[in-house]
């Protein structure tokens, strides 16, 4: 069954494509090991413990930061190519029990992070993966990482990013970051865990599209193009679970909603006023959108019964 | 010379075949199943053939004695890869399996005038034409293992190698008839097999997938390191266990471009392309190497492919478009 061998830890991709929703390979799958419940992986997530921002200034900055943990275009190299991000390893902050890629896990929940595989200038020769930690409360601490301690959460980030992942963020989104986890706290976290429904799904490509027209508000265009097109990745993983064959019209949504976010991307640097009402004008086409996705959810992927259908469970 | 051996190994009193990767220190070949993940990353639709798979079912079918289906799949594995080394060598067992000596040859001969090192495929060959009665093309035969082994000799090899040249000559020159040393005592077995077609499944066995997976990885953090030419030899025996598969090919071409080999290195993309005609790393690479060799109006058409295959935006998208940049504005500067 295609949908199972996703779930193997091998490296090497299949490329014969997904036509139907029961051949559907959902992305997040590729990095879980083969034990995972993967259908409630998929339905749900560890709550996200995020404490409010104490202003606006502060508040722009976490929203960056959220995307940014949660988009692969922060990486390069290998991680970027497979997908992979910040939330791969610390889903919403807390570790992953079920995180699996050959190469760089022994057991699941553990990454070597000093390996060649995503790093050009950390390989210390030893394959020897740790537990991946939680992020939770950690912004007050003196020092920051074991491997390659820093004293600040700023250049712990910023080398995670650039060493360990061969990433090029900007300093704005590095900015972010740091604002972000430093407001990951227990003292916030929810009562139970997230749901990952089409709804919460449509509120973070809303919240990112937010923050890319403030930052192109702000003349940041590089801020802003990296949060565009870290929306789209985000319409991209819920393409995914509209794999149905009746889904089309869904999933002819979401392709549009991602080509206007690639144009707007190319006024980025010109008018930006001109980028910010193109991005409104997504936030618009994005409540449209809404209905008809949340009218078809029990048909795709993030209803759960269809998850378990479609994992074989 | 690299090590992208097929490796036969004497177990007992007969021949057993093994693809190298692991076995050149471990020698404990096994079958597993595998696959999946990675790769790719952007969706489409359609489906292929996959050569990969074809090469697995050809392998496990010739394993099976089911020579008919081995053929099969080896011919849709040659349509796409007709230079791939281990896929003519097994579409020559299969050829042999179904008595097929004659047709065995020109296989047995591509694999060859690939890799000038195959030992397995010489000896082979060297079987078929003392079976049809063209011991003068055997000996030829001999005398390149002899050569090879003389080499090994000279230059240093590896002693699985060299072992396994002189059991390649030893079984030769048994079939040929030749009084060799006075220990040279060619088993009954291994003579039958000299001069009589079938139980090819005998000469089969293809290390596990996951071996090709762990190879491919290593090849990945070599490329990583920049050490080229060793992840090339990765690669190799990744391939010669997973068959021809388009992130293999992608990074084959990757190391060869990255050595300044643009020729190799477009072959290489040109068949990865040919099985997955929308292979992100492909395209992207392809753009670079344009980029490299001058040609910014082809890398451009590149990035327009990716525009188009990554609906949703692919770091593949990203790094050629950032790369396209800094050379359109390195030439600016330069006017």
């Amino acid at each position: 069954m295609l949908r199972r061998a996703a779930l193997t830890v091998a490296f090497l991709g299949s490329f014969v494509c997904a036509a139907t929703a029961d051949e559907a390979t959902l992305t997040e799958t590729s990095w879980l090991g083969p034990d995972t419940d993967v259908a409630a992986f998929l339905a749900t997530a560890p709550g996200e413990c995020l404490r409010l921002a104490e202003d606006a200034e502060n508040q722009y900055l976490v929203e960056v930061g959220r995307a940014a943990f949660k988009s692969p275009f922060l990486f390069g190299g290998q991680a970027a190519r497979r997908e992979l991000s910040c939330d791969s390893c610390h889903r919403n902050g807390h570790d992953n029990p079920d995180f699996l890629v050959a190469g760089i896990s022994d057991t699941p929940g553990t990454a070597d992070v000093t390996t060649s595989m995503f790093s050009k200038v950390r390989e210390d020769g030893v394959f020897n993966p740790v537990p991946i930690p939680v992020l939770l409360d950690i912004g007050d601490r003196a020092s920051f990482g074991s491997t390659t301690p820093k004293t600040s959460l700023h250049d712990f980030i910023g080398s995670a990013v650039e060493e360990e992942f061969q990433g090029e963020a900007s300093s704005a989104v590095i900015d972010g970051l740091v604002a972000y986890v430093s407001h990951l706290d227990r003292t916030a976290c929810p009562a139970g865990q997230d749901r990952r429904t089409v709804s919460n799904a449509i509120n973070d490509v809303r919240r990112v599209l937010s923050a890319a027209e403030e930052a192109a508000r702000r003349d940041d265009t590089e801020t802003a193009a990296f949060l565009l097109v870290s929306a789209q990745h985000m319409l991209g993983l819920m393409y995914e679970r509209y794999a149905a064959a009746d889904l089309s019209d869904q999933r002819a949504m979401l392709e549009m909603l991602s080509r206007q976010s690639s144009n707007v991307r190319f006024l980025l640097g010109g008018n930006s006023a001109v980028a910010v009402a193109g991005i409104s004008d997504i936030q618009a086409q994005l409540i449209l959108a809404e209905t008809s996705l949340s009218a078809a959810e029990h048909r795709s992927l993030y209803d759960l019964e269809q998850l378990r259908r479609w994992a074989g469970e | 010379m690299m090590a992208r051996n097929l490796l036969f190994y004497r177990s007992k009193n007969f021949l057993v075949a093994a693809i190298s990767i692991a076995l050149l220190t471990t020698m404990t070949p096994a079958i597993a199943n595998g696959g999946g993940g990675g790769g790719g990353g952007s969706i489409s639709s359609g489906k292929r053939v996959d050569a990969a798979e074809s090469y697995r079912e050809g392998v496990e079918a010739l394993k099976a004695g089911d020579y008919r289906t081995a053929e099969k799949r080896f011919e849709e594995v040659l349509s796409v890869a007709k230079d791939m080394p281990e896929a003519n060598y097994y579409m020559g067992l299969a050829k042999v399996g179904r008595e097929k000596d004659k047709a065995s040859v020109r296989f047995f001969n591509r694999a060859i005038k690939e890799r000038p090192d195959f030992i397995e495929a010489r000896e082979q060959v060297a079987l078929v034409y003392i079976r049809t009665e063209r011991p003068e093309e055997a000996e030829k035969q001999l005398v390149a293992l002899k050569d090879m082994l003389a080499s090994c000799a000279n230059n240093g090899c590896e002693e699985v190698v060299m072992t396994r040249t002189e059991q390649a000559i030893a079984n030769v020159e048994a079939a040929l008839g030749v009084n060799t040393e006075e220990d040279a005592d060619p088993t009954e077995e291994s003579d039958e097999m000299s001069r009589l077609p079938g139980a090819i499944d005998r000469f089969v066995r293809l290390a596990p997938l996951s071996v090709g997976d762990t190879r491919y990885i290593e090849a990945v953090k070599l490329i990583n390191q920049e050490k080229y030419t060793e992840a090339i030899t990765d690669l190799y025996k990744a391939q010669a266990i997973v068959g021809p598969h388009p992130d293999i090919l992608n990074y084959l071409g990757f190391a060869h471009r990255k050595l300044n080999r643009f020729d190799e290195a477009k072959e290489y993309y040109a068949l990865a392309l040919k099985i997955d005609p929308e292979h992100l790393g492909v395209t992207e690479y392809l753009g670079e190497l344009y980029l490299e060799t001058g040609e910014l109006a082809k890398a451009k058409r590149q990035l327009a492919r990716l525009d188009k295959l990554c609906t949703f935006g692919c770091a593949e998208r990203e790094d050629l478009a950032r790369l396209i940049a800094v050379k359109q504005s390195d030439r600016l500067a330069a006017r």
